[in-house]
């Protein structure tokens, strides 16, 4: 499990942005996307996701605005900017790569 | 809310050492976040107290949230590198135009240097913060540096047997300003240091040359009648402080403590070599070596104070 926690916790920025590519969301519900997605795999803490957020928030690669849902509640929503769109490319193509290598390795024909 | 999740609430709000507004945003984001998980538990069945029982172990303590929260605003903008390093420029400023010894001048520099510095105690110590802290501590040795002078002129007088009312007036303000300024001094580099005592260190790294400029000031004949002999020296000395704005501006955005150590000792040597180059090029090696131990146990004392067991300026401990 640690070795999970580990993988996971070096892949948190690249699992967020491909989530918001989708759509904007507030932190709750990536929580949840995340873990129907992935079929309960992942499951991201709140002291995990949140920080997370804020740190790519600050580096721009996200947008945080508050908007009011339909019920009058207010949530802070993300949205990828164009920086975190070419962020999460590079991200994408690399781990593409990674995985092919590592299958040949592990799975060799 | 129940009381123990907004206890919570308050708990992490108040280890948040961030800017107010983005604590705020910050607080107000888990306050959501705990509705929309109370709900769902609700929802699943389960009664409220068991709920936020629940929540409240799966949100762990609100002092470790609030490490990831600091850690995620740990690193600094070039914004605040160029703020950071503004301050030394302003003082390279002023020896390079030669008007150091200009009231108007130094009083502008020093109320921007004090507004900067409130601004920033006021904005919970942004990045930058501990550059301009560093300029208004010099402050204190200026101030030390005139009650010296007043001393010096009043002792002359009192050694004569002349009980002037005014001089004796002079070296009891003297005499009460040098405990008040050592615990203001120790008050500051406790504060600074409870962040990070290497934020301390840049808060000491101005005072060390403002110091011996101040020492040899005051051999060549004080501030205005050493004005000219004085005067050759200010392009060292603006070298010197752009070197240190280029290092306070590194080291806000450098992420990592060796590398941001490497940078504030790197920048004191340099210093010092420039310093003694210009004051005193003669020197004999074993007084640049009392000097390097000198100068490095200055900067370096906010580590010592941090590892020290006692911390009679310091907050007292919460448990979660």
């Amino acid at each position: 499990m640690r070795e999970l926690a580990q993988l996971l916790k070096g892949n948190t920025d690249v699992l967020i942005l491909s989530l918001l590519e989708s759509e904007p969301m507030y932190g709750y519900q990536v929580i949840k996307e995340l873990e129907q997605r992935s079929d309960g795999f992942f499951q991201l803490g709140e002291g995990t996701l949140y920080p997370a957020l804020h740190r790519l928030e600050r580096a721009k690669l996200v947008r945080g605005r508050w908007r009011k849902l339909d019920g009058g509640q207010e949530r802070r929503y993300y949205s990828l900017t164009q920086e975190g769109e070419n962020r999460l490319q590079e991200q994408t193509n690399a781990w593409a790569r990674f995985a092919s290598a590592v299958n040949l390795i592990i799975k060799p024909a | 809310m129940a009381a123990d999740l907004k206890s919570y609430i308050q708990r992490l709000r108040a280890r948040l050492d961030l800017d107010a507004a983005v604590a705020d945003d910050i607080v107000r984001e888990m306050e959501t976040h705990i509705e929309d998980r109370l709900a769902e538990l609700q929802r699943g069945g389960i009664d409220s107290d068991h709920a936020q029982r629940s929540l409240s172990e799966r949100l762990g303590r609100p002092t470790a949230l609030a490490r990831e929260f600091q850690q995620a605003y740990a690193s600094a903008t070039w914004n605040d590198a160029l703020t950071a390093a503004a301050a030394f420029l302003f003082v390279a400023a002023l020896y390079a135009t030669h008007l150091w010894n200009h009231p108007a001048a130094v009083s502008g520099v020093a109320v921007v240097v004090v507004a900067a510095t409130l601004y920033g105690l006021w904005r919970r110590r942004p990045p930058w913060f501990y550059a301009w802290a560093g300029l208004a501590f010099t402050l204190l040795s200026f101030c030390g540096y005139f009650a010296f002078a007043l001393l010096q002129r009043a002792s002359q007088p009192i050694a004569d047997g002349q009980f002037e009312p005014l001089a004796m007036l002079g070296v009891g303000g003297t005499l009460l300003y040098v405990p008040l300024a050592l615990i203001i001094a120790a008050s500051c580099v406790r504060a600074g240091s409870r962040r990070d005592w290497l934020d301390a260190s840049v808060m000491l790294s101005p005072s060390a040359p403002v110091i011996v400029w101040l020492a040899a000031l005051h051999e060549h004949g004080g501030i205005f009648d050493g004005a000219a002999e004085m005067a050759v020296a200010d392009m060292a000395l603006a070298s010197t402080f752009m070197l240190m704005a280029a290092a306070a501006g590194l080291f806000v955005r450098l992420r990592s403590r060796p590398q941001k150590l490497a940078t504030l000792i790197g920048a004191a040597t340099v210093t010092l070599a420039t310093i003694t180059a210009v004051y005193d090029p003669g020197v004999s090696l074993n007084a640049l070596t009392a000097r390097t131990v000198l100068l490095f146990g200055f900067l370096l004392s906010p580590a010592l104070l941090d590892a020290l067991p006692l911390r009679p300026f310091g907050p007292t401990a919460h448990q979660d």
